[in-house]
């Protein structure tokens, strides 16, 4: 090793929180490229689920609303995207715990909102791509989306609120746990929250107990908010297409509840990993 | 001005087991200080809580008039750590993880770009920087970490066992960048080991520690000294117990290998041929005979009653 | 002093049955104590058995040509239930294979005077009971809840053996990526090729229904013969051709990736030298 004497002065300026998230981000982005196989199969899943929920339910396309049963599972299809970005955030910082690659982060001098912005930012970075690619998958598939420009915004929308929704959850298991031993929990947890709701037939097509726990989860108002543009108005029928702010706002409350009771969650268990 | 470096009855449990045990410490700024303790002993727990990655059961501790607990964000702005298992990823280049080290610390992106190459060239990895570091040997990887721990110019550097597993060559590189930090940077220094040579050429006082307790403090060279008497260490043809009855007068017996034997030779030197003609009057068949003037690990035989594991042999090259 | 050197004592060989059944406890037990493979094979097609019960079961029964066969959607779920159990518990049995690899267990063994196929038998047979006891648990579970066995015992005996039979070709297929790779993660990546192989057949969705290409896809798909055929053993009754079907497809799936497996495990021990 050589001793050179030349200094580079670090000046006064301190970088603030932004540069941290954006290298946090870019960080992670990079895991991705350089490690595939921890991302792709959470990007199969999803790609999978629309097209053959569409092949086979096709013929119950008018049961959905429009006759377009890829209308109905494309945007469920992004749903579950996105909650598998959030879930696989989690399990990437799970795998930072076990390499004790994470007491890097918990030896910086920065806020503990510092560290849980860079994890969310990262999963909002990873459900964009999800997104792109499930709705680039169901446009070439034919599906048909009414409500146009406005459609797809609110589809992104409430798939960056369920991405940040599995990410809160994930993480907050993960700063507990401190392991990859708590992937099947995670895992559960999103798949109930997921599916016990209007992800696969609509309400009126519900039988036995299922329709009364779809009422009350709050997964089928983002599915609403999330089908707001590719399915017609799903609780007042025949309201006709166009997304309205009637479809939208219980879902934008659902997400943002949840998301309220979940970061309560998550900063918890940042607060027992050290003083 | 205080001990930059203070700490007060630091405990540590983990359910019933009590891993550090009530620690008290003063480092003064400046200094370099050992912790030196066998595996298990609490050197790294206590690490882990002056660096505020763990929080203490019971105790207190400062760093720089900072607490630990209460303060830990400012605490964290003075220090620069280097763990036992280098922390990195594997998929991350040289240069990409002291980029990343310094805008946690809060270098503006520019500078950090810059302070980043001199960092690496300081610790020769220019060459490897665009390599990730999966791809790096042992001593690259520690030598890596070194220099992350350095990226904000702490005033207070922790390295947790820098050594362990390092081949010679790189060891005295480390050593001898541990030194320049300390002489040129006036860098305090604390570093655990449990190698007693690395003691002894580095710190300029020690903490001996084991199960949790520190049992002696102080300077190397002193508390050697306060052992007083050189080591005798013979091996006998058969059972060393009746030769070690007859050696008795000559000194305290002292922990050694099992088949050997070994006591403090009171009068020095000077009772070798005493000790030799005892032995042969017993018919005694002597196999190996060495003298050795006390050692850091007679230090710590004489506390806890064992000699410290893996002492005076480097560990082997990974 | 003189030193004898005693004889070195005889060393009871146990025969490769024994050998297979000893190496065939400690896979089982391996899975066991893994809660991470028993939520995928014991929660979840749990979990989806009612909720597709419930969701589906009125769009299917509007439709006559599923109604003519299926009293209930989860009547048809059954197998499909018991299948996801089975797969999901089976690639167990490959990262386990390349975990022993990885740790040097596997080499352990073939210092030992374990024969080669016992090693292989033990693994597999694992699976195999496994499959069975999922097939066991999962029908006792949805016949509780009102799914019904036409075909009696017969139908009951034939789910068995083809979860059996599958739990050894799936685990066969991981036990010889596992070998291969030696790599517990490569064999994980393979998981989406047996989720592909699954949803493209009529494993969860009625094939009478489909339409396109899907259903063309579907059609030529082993995993679908199988189904199809416990289906009609499940809901129609028993019929000796439906049994013969599902029992031999399941078998020449097993065979194949047994054969599979033993060659790579010849090929690494080739190349071991």
């Amino acid at each position: 090793m050589t001793a050179v004497d030349a200094r580079v002065d670090l000046g006064t300026v301190r970088s603030g929180p932004a540069a941290i998230i954006r290298e946090m981000v870019a960080r992670n982005l990079r895991g991705i490229r350089r490690q595939p196989a921890t991302f792709v199969p959470t990007l199969i899943m999803p790609v999978f689920f629309v097209i053959t929920f569409s092949g086979a339910y096709g013929f119950a396309g008018r049961a959905f609303g429009n006759g377009n049963a890829m209308s109905w599972y494309a945007p469920m299809a992004i749903i579950q995207g996105a909650s598998f970005a959030g879930m696989t955030m989690g399990l990437s910082t799970a795998r930072d715990f076990e390499s004790g690659f994470f007491d890097r982060f918990l030896l910086a001098p920065m806020g503990r909102l510092t560290l849980l912005g860079g994890a969310l930012a990262a999963a909002l970075v990873r459900a964009l791509l999800t997104t792109t690619v499930v709705l680039l998958v169901a446009v070439v598939g034919g599906v048909a989306i009414p409500g146009g420009a406005l459609g797809i915004a609110t589809l992104y929308l409430s798939a960056l609120g369920i991405a940040v929704v599995a990410a809160l959850w994930a993480l907050g298991l993960v700063y507990r746990v401190q392991s990859t031993n708590v992937g099947p929990l995670i895992q559960v947890g999103i798949f109930m929250a997921i599916f016990l709701s209007t992800a696969q037939v609509p309400i009126s097509a519900m039988s036995g107990w299922l329709p009364g726990v779809a009422r009350i989860n709050p997964m089928t108002n983002v599915l609403r908010l999330a089908r707001a543009g590719f399915v017609p108005d799903q609780l007042n029928p025949p309201a006709g297409f166009g997304v309205s702010w009637a479809e939208m706002w219980p879902g934008l409350v659902a997400l943002g509840g949840t998301i309220a009771l979940l970061a309560v969650f998550a900063l918890r268990g940042m607060r027992r990993l050290t003083p | 001005m205080g001990p930059i470096i203070e700490a007060q009855g630091l405990e540590r449990r983990f359910g019933d087991l009590v891993a550090v045990d009530g620690v008290d410490l003063a480092v003064q700024a400046g200094e370099v200080f050992g912790f030196l303790g066998p595996n298990g002993a609490g050197k790294s727990t206590t690490v882990r809580m002056l660096t505020t990655l763990l929080k203490p059961t019971a105790g207190t501790a400062r760093i720089a008039g900072y607490d630990v607990v209460r303060q830990a964000g400012d605490v964290r702005r003075c220090i620069g750590v280097a763990l036992q298992d280098a922390a990195i990823d594997p998929l991350m280049t040289g240069s990409e993880l002291v980029h990343l080290q310094a805008v946690l610390h809060g270098i503006p992106t520019r500078v950090a770009d810059q302070r980043g190459k001199e960092l690496l060239d300081r610790v020769g990895l220019t060459g490897a920087a665009d390599r990730r570091v999966g791809t790096y040997s042992g001593g690259m990887r520690r030598r890596l970490d070194l220099a992350l721990s350095l990226v904000h110019e702490p005033e207070v550097l922790f390295l947790d066992e820098p050594t362990t597993g390092l081949d010679p060559m790189s060891r005295l590189a480390l050593w001898e960048e541990v030194r320049y930090l300390n002489r040129e940077r006036g860098t305090t220094v604390l570093l655990t080991t449990q190698y007693l040579e690395e003691a002894d050429q580095l710190a300029g006082r020690i903490a001996i520690i084991d199960h949790g307790r520190i049992v002696k403090k102080g300077e190397p060279r002193a508390l050697k000294e306060e052992v007083g008497s050189p080591t005798l260490m013979i091996e006998v043809e058969g059972d060393p117990g009746p030769a070690l009855e007859r050696l008795a007068r000559f000194g305290e017996e002292r922990p050694c290998e099992p088949g050997m034997l070994a006591i403090g030779l009171e009068g020095g030197a000077q009772q070798l041929t005493a000790v030799v003609r005892e032995l042969d009057e017993a018919g005694v068949a002597v196999r190996h005979m060495e003298l050795n003037a006390p050692t850091l690990d007679d230090v710590f035989a004489e506390a806890t009653g064992r000699r410290l594991e893996g002492a005076d042999e480097p560990a082997p090259a990974p | 002093m003189t030193a004898t050197v005693a004889a070195p004592p005889v060393v009871n060989r146990p025969s490769p049955v024994r050998q297979s059944l000893l190496l065939s406890r400690r896979a089982i037990f391996a899975v066991l104590r893994q809660p991470q493979v028993l939520v995928p094979s014991i929660f979840f097609p749990l979990f989806f058995a009612a909720l597709n019960a419930a969701a589906f079961d009125r769009i299917t029964s509007q439709q006559p040509a599923f109604a003519a066969q299926f009293d209930s959607f989860l009547d048809f779920l059954l197998p499909a239930t018991v299948l996801q159990g089975v797969l999901f518990g089976s690639t167990q049995a490959g990262t386990e294979m390349a975990n022993d690899i990885e740790n040097g267990f596997f080499d352990r063994l073939l210092a030992s005077p374990v024969s080669r196929t016992s090693i292989l038998v033990g693994r597999l047979a694992g699976g195999a009971v496994l499959g069975a006891a999922q097939a066991l648990f999962f029908t006792g579970v949805l016949v509780a809840f009102g799914a019904r066995l036409h075909g009696g015992i017969g139908a009951l005996l034939v789910l068995v053996v083809c979860s059996a039979l599958l739990g050894i070709g799936i685990g066969g297929f991981g036990v010889m990526l596992g070998i291969r790779t030696g790599s517990a993660e490569a064999v994980q990546g393979s998981f989406p090729l047996i989720f592909v192989l699954m949803f493209t057949s009529s494993a969860f969705f009625p094939r009478e229904l489909m339409t396109g290409w899907y259903e063309v896809v579907a059609r030529y798909n082993p995993i679908s013969w199988i189904l199809e055929a416990l289906r009609d053993l499940i809901s129609i009754g028993w019929s000796t051709g439906d049994a013969m079907v599902a029992i031999a497809v399941s078998a020449a799936i097993a065979a194949g990736s047994v054969a599979l497996s033993l060659r790579a495990l010849r090929r690494r021990l080739a190349a071991a030298g």
